[in-house]
């Protein structure tokens, strides 16, 4: 037992580190000893330690030594050549020899700086190891090229004349040892190395060079970088250089400017300028040369060359400066900088030739192109042509100046883009018209809405001045093709005449002004209709599920669902305003529909799920006009595709919109309310003398007027308001009993509120205290569990 | 190349390269080993390699074996670093003298672990303690550490004991056995002390 316990105690002490005994010594020095003969093992278990090594090792030193001495020897008489490398020394003198002859020819441009010569060394030896010794090499002999060329500038003269010397040298090592490798690989492989190693440097320096010329915003900074970088790159770099003397003609060109050109085109002694691609392009392709002796404005601009057997390229030209202190007198670099190898600025260019700079909408050539191309294809039906003139943009830049006006129409090109989304193709025909090309059935059957919406986007205000806002008068005006008209031209012509016509018959007067505050406030809103248009038809909402629970135990028994719109800008804007807006331009329709759509398939999938005990959906309708015919035909589909029973889905409205213009309530609402729908008073309390006409409705419940709900529960001082909000209240839910409806009271916190309302009669309560908004899962499962804890519970 | 114009001239003769042969794989092996020691993850054929090029180039300044061996020690505790920062840059993945340091340090078996257990403690000592365990691996006495690194037999003795005891306690928190002899692995744990390794679960 006592034993038992001491090795239990033992093994308990070794697992803890602090407790465990040091090793003895005996035991360090086995362990040492050990060590020491792993270690052995693993060093002589490489080739080094071998005695061939070894003897090849001194043999290559001794080499060495024999070469420097031939070396000290041979330099004190006259330089050391091809002719004077010693014969009788070993192979590997020559090395060193050959090392000295191969940096003189790579450094005969004067571009190997003393740094450097180190490092040729070690290449050279590492090299000439591929050949001798490639199981000692570290390198491969490509990255030696690779390296070479990035650290060392050679011209290409100098670099084959160093490859020269390293063939013959290779040559006589075969000769003297047989057993060499094949050198004529290694030169291929270092030579790859090599060109890929200054084609790496070239564009290296291109792209320093381009990347600093973009930087650059001062001109004299520009010039500044050709000159510091110019002539060292000058023949080496694949941008297109050169140098102009001061009457504009080049007098060096190097390759890429050659190949720019076109190879066979002779460049020197010409004029930059007559060197600019000229054809009968619509555009002005090359446009004045700068002026040369003006070193103090070195051009930069855009410019089109060409080369006869390619494509035209886009070019911008960068000028040095006058280099007439330590250079040639009068050289001026210049430095062509292909823009079309710039992706961004390609694109910006393709698009510049296509699109009009001011509203940045399709060129009007374009737009004639396509019109023709559509109206002689026909495959889509007619083809349509509307014009927007903004009437009395005249009368604007009389009144605030061209800038101002500019400013205007530019918004207004905005907002027709905007409605006209859907259209073939927006394109501005002169200052004041846009021109809407339509085409298909697709785009026919919403231009009717388009040009509602268009005509309305345009008639709101428009900010001027930081004080006033303007209006405009758009024309209208339409053509389809087809007889009389013929052509393009031709519809064009009749677009005008038909935009004159209009212009009699509206006589527009002069723009309306109105407070910027208003027309910012209006420009917005326009801007948000549009977009949550756009968000409905591409499913850009979503739907928020707030729960509503019993006054009595707070369970969760519905939702209330509102429409969240998360719009990239707008976020902030209150849906209901959002709505509202939506309803002047005619969305709300599709705004109803979505939500009666979502909020029924919801409603019938919870169905399935909860049976009995699902949750309700009750969806607020907008307050103007929501119960329109369309709406009541589309609801009346929805309820017939997802069967559900009675008050699953409930409708939400205001007191306001369930009265038709005559004061009298819907009749479509009776025949709603039997189809398994439920109607709900929304801000019950407003609008009380309107009740009495709403006798033999079947509503089914109400909810409180937000406000009062938040009177009655204010932590301010009591008013006199305050003091009479519990009566209203409670009277309130007494006639809501009265007329047998479902009393809701929302904006609930607390437990005590949710008392304070029961014991008022209310059924169903809504705020924090059921929990804050949110997806339909998250309601879900809120619900699930108050199910399962109330089914344990039983 | 540098050039120090020694007494033989700049061409040795065949008695230096005949001394040099005699003394190469000695040296190598102790320069290759020294470096290891200092960082086991050290390009230490490299180092090797370079310096015994240089020991040919100042091969007269030395006296004897011993003389260039305590030159060669010093120079490899720099060089490694120089090699060390080049291999972080050039080095692949299948870097052979990385793999040859990796055959020690594979786990193969429980000898394996302690001899890699060991090289470790060894390089965490403070760079003294160090030096003078490498030196007494390498087979250097006393006496000739002392000559080396240039400080008393007394001081040499001090450090050796506080390097060994270091180690003796380390190696005791990392491996509560024994290593087995080198030469005799011996019979394999048993099944109780075979748990020590294992979970602690026979231990409750």
């Amino acid at each position: 037992m006592m034993r038992n316990f001491r090795d239990w105690a033992t093994r308990f002490a070794s697992r803890l580190k602090v407790w465990r005994r040091a090793i003895s010594d005996e035991d360090l020095d086995r362990v040492l000893s050990g060590l020491g003969q792993a270690l052995t093992a693993v060093v002589d278990d490489h080739p080094q330690a071998t005695l061939a090594y070894r003897d090849r090792f001194v043999e290559w030193l001794q080499a060495g030594d024999a070469l420097r001495a031939a070396e000290e020897v041979g330099s004190s008489r006259r330089p050391t050549t091809a002719a004077d490398v010693p014969g009788p020394l070993s192979p590997a003198t020559r090395l060193e020899v050959v090392a000295a002859r191969w940096s003189m020819a790579i450094g005969s441009e004067s571009y190997v700086s003393e740094d450097l010569s180190p490092d040729l060394s070690e290449f050279l030896r590492e090299f000439t190891l591929h050949v001798v010794a490639p199981e000692q090499t570290r390198i491969p002999v490509d990255r030696i090229g690779y390296e070479l060329a990035q650290r060392i500038k050679t011209t290409p003269a100098a670099f084959g004349q160093s490859l020269r010397i390293l063939s013959e040298f290779f040559r006589s090592l075969e000769e003297r040892l047989p057993q060499t490798s094949d050198w004529t690989p290694v030169i291929g492989r270092f030579g790859e190395g090599y060109a890929a190693g200054t084609r790496a440097r070239a564009l290296e320096g291109q792209d320093l060079l381009i990347e600093a010329l973009h930087r650059a915003k001062e001109a004299a900074v520009h010039a500044a970088l050709i000159n510091a970088r110019f002539h060292e790159i000058l023949h080496t770099a694949p941008i297109p250089m050169g140098i102009a003397n001061p009457d504009g003609r080049i007098t060096t060109a190097n390759d890429a400017l050659r190949r720019l050109i076109g190879e066979d085109v002779p460049v020197i002694d010409r004029d930059l300028a007559s060197l600019a691609h000229d054809d009968d392009s619509r555009t002005p392709l090359w446009s004045l040369h700068p002026a040369y002796d003006d070193a103090s404005e070195p051009a930069q601009e855009f410019r089109l060359a060409t080369s006869p057997y390619a494509t035209p390229v886009w070019v911008r030209v960068h000028w040095g400066r006058h280099r007439n202190d330590e250079d040639v007198p009068g050289e001026i670099p210049f430095v062509l900088e292909d823009v079309t190898q710039h992706r961004a600025l390609r694109r910006w260019l393709d698009h510049s030739t296509r699109y009009d700079g001011a509203f940045d909408m399709p060129s009007k050539r374009h737009f004639m192109d396509r019109l023709s191309a559509l109206s002689s294809t026909r495959n889509n039906g007619r083809v349509g042509m509307f014009a927007v003139r903004f009437d009395n943009m005249d009368a604007i830049t009389a009144h605030y100046g061209s800038a101002a006006s500019g400013k205007v129409a530019k918004e207004l090109a905005a907002r027709t883009r905007a409605a006209a989304e859907q259209a073939e193709m927006v394109t501005q025909l002169d200052a004041t018209t846009i021109a809407i090309l339509v085409a298909g059935p697709d785009q026919w059957a919403a231009i009717g809405p388009a040009i509602q919406l268009l005509v309305q986007s345009l008639t709101g205000p428009v900010a001027v001045t930081s004080k006033e806002a303007v209006s405009i008068v758009p024309l209208i005006g339409a053509v389809t093709d087809g007889p009389p008209h013929g052509d393009a031209d031709s519809l064009i012509r009749w677009l005008d005449h038909s935009l004159d016509t209009n212009r009699r018959t509206t006589n527009s007067s002069q723009p309306r002004v109105i407070p910027a505050a208003e027309a910012e406030s209006a420009a917005s809103r326009v801007v948000e209709a549009a977009g949550l248009g756009q968000a409905i038809a591409t499913d850009g909402v979503r739907l928020r599920h707030a729960p509503i629970g019993s006054a009595r135990s707070a369970r969760i028994l519905g939702s209330h669902v509102t429409l969240h719109w998360r719009h990239p800008t707008m976020w902030r804007t209150p849906i209901n305003e959002v709505l509202d807006l939506a309803d002047t331009f005619g969305t709300t329709a599709a705004a109803g529909h979505w939500m009666i759509s979502r909020a029924a398939e919801t409603a019938a999938r919870w169905y399935q799920k909860f049976g009995e005990r699902s949750p309700f959906v009750r969806i607020d309708l907008p307050g103007r006009k929501p119960l329109t015919d369309t709406l009541f035909a589309h609801l009346a589909a929805e309820l017939a595709r997802y069967r559900f029973p009675e008050r699953l889905l409930q409708l939400s409205v205001p007191v306001s919109a369930l009265l038709d213009d005559d004061g009298r309530s819907w009749r479509e609402l009776v025949g709603l309310t039997g189809n398994g729908i439920a109607l709900i008073i929304n801000g019950f309390g407003e609008h009380l003398n309107r009740m009495p006409r709403l006798t033999g409705t079947p509503f089914n419940g109400a909810v409180l007027d937000p406000q009062l709900a938040a009177n009655l529960f204010s932590q301010s001082a009591p008013t006199a308001q305050d003091v009479e909000t519990k009566p209203v209240v409670q009277a309130l839910i007494e006639c809501a009993d009265t007329l047998s409806l479902e009393t809701t009271v929302p904006g609930i916190s607390t437990r005590e509120q949710r008392d304070a309302v029961r014991r008022l009669g209310a059924t169903l309560i809504e705020g924090d205290l059921t929990g804050c908004a949110g997806t339909e899962a998250d309601l879900e499962a809120v619900v699930s569990r108050s199910m399962e804890i109330h089914a344990v519970a039983k | 190349m540098t050039h120090d114009g020694n007494e033989h001239g700049p061409v040795r003769d065949d008695k230096v390269s005949a001394e040099f042969k005699s003394v190469y794989v000695e040296l190598r092996g102790f320069v290759a080993r020294s470096a290891l020691m200092r960082d086991p993850g050290v390009d230490a054929e490299a180092v090797a390699h370079d310096i015994m090029m240089e020991l040919w180039e100042k091969w007269s300044t030395f006296a004897d074996t011993q003389h260039r061996k305590a030159w060669a020690f010093h120079v490899a505790r720099h060089r490694y670093v120089d090699y060390q920062r080049k291999a972080s840059r050039e080095r692949t993945v299948s870097d052979p003298e990385t793999a040859a340091m990796d055959r020690l340090t594979q786990v193969d078996d429980q000898t394996r672990i302690a001899y890699r257990e060991a090289l470790q403690e060894i390089t965490d000592l403070p760079d003294d303690e160090r030096d003078v365990i490498n030196l007494q691996l390498n087979g250097f006495t006393l006496e000739e550490i002392a000559k080396v690194l240039d400080i008393s037999t007394r001081t040499v003795s001090r450090r050796l004991e506080a390097a060994r005891k270091q180690l003796r306690t380390r190696l005791g928190r990392r491996a509560p056995r024994q290593p087995p002899p080198l030469s005799d692995p011996g019979p394999p744990a048993s099944p109780a002390d075979g748990d020590d390794d294992h979970d602690g679960e026979g231990a409750r």
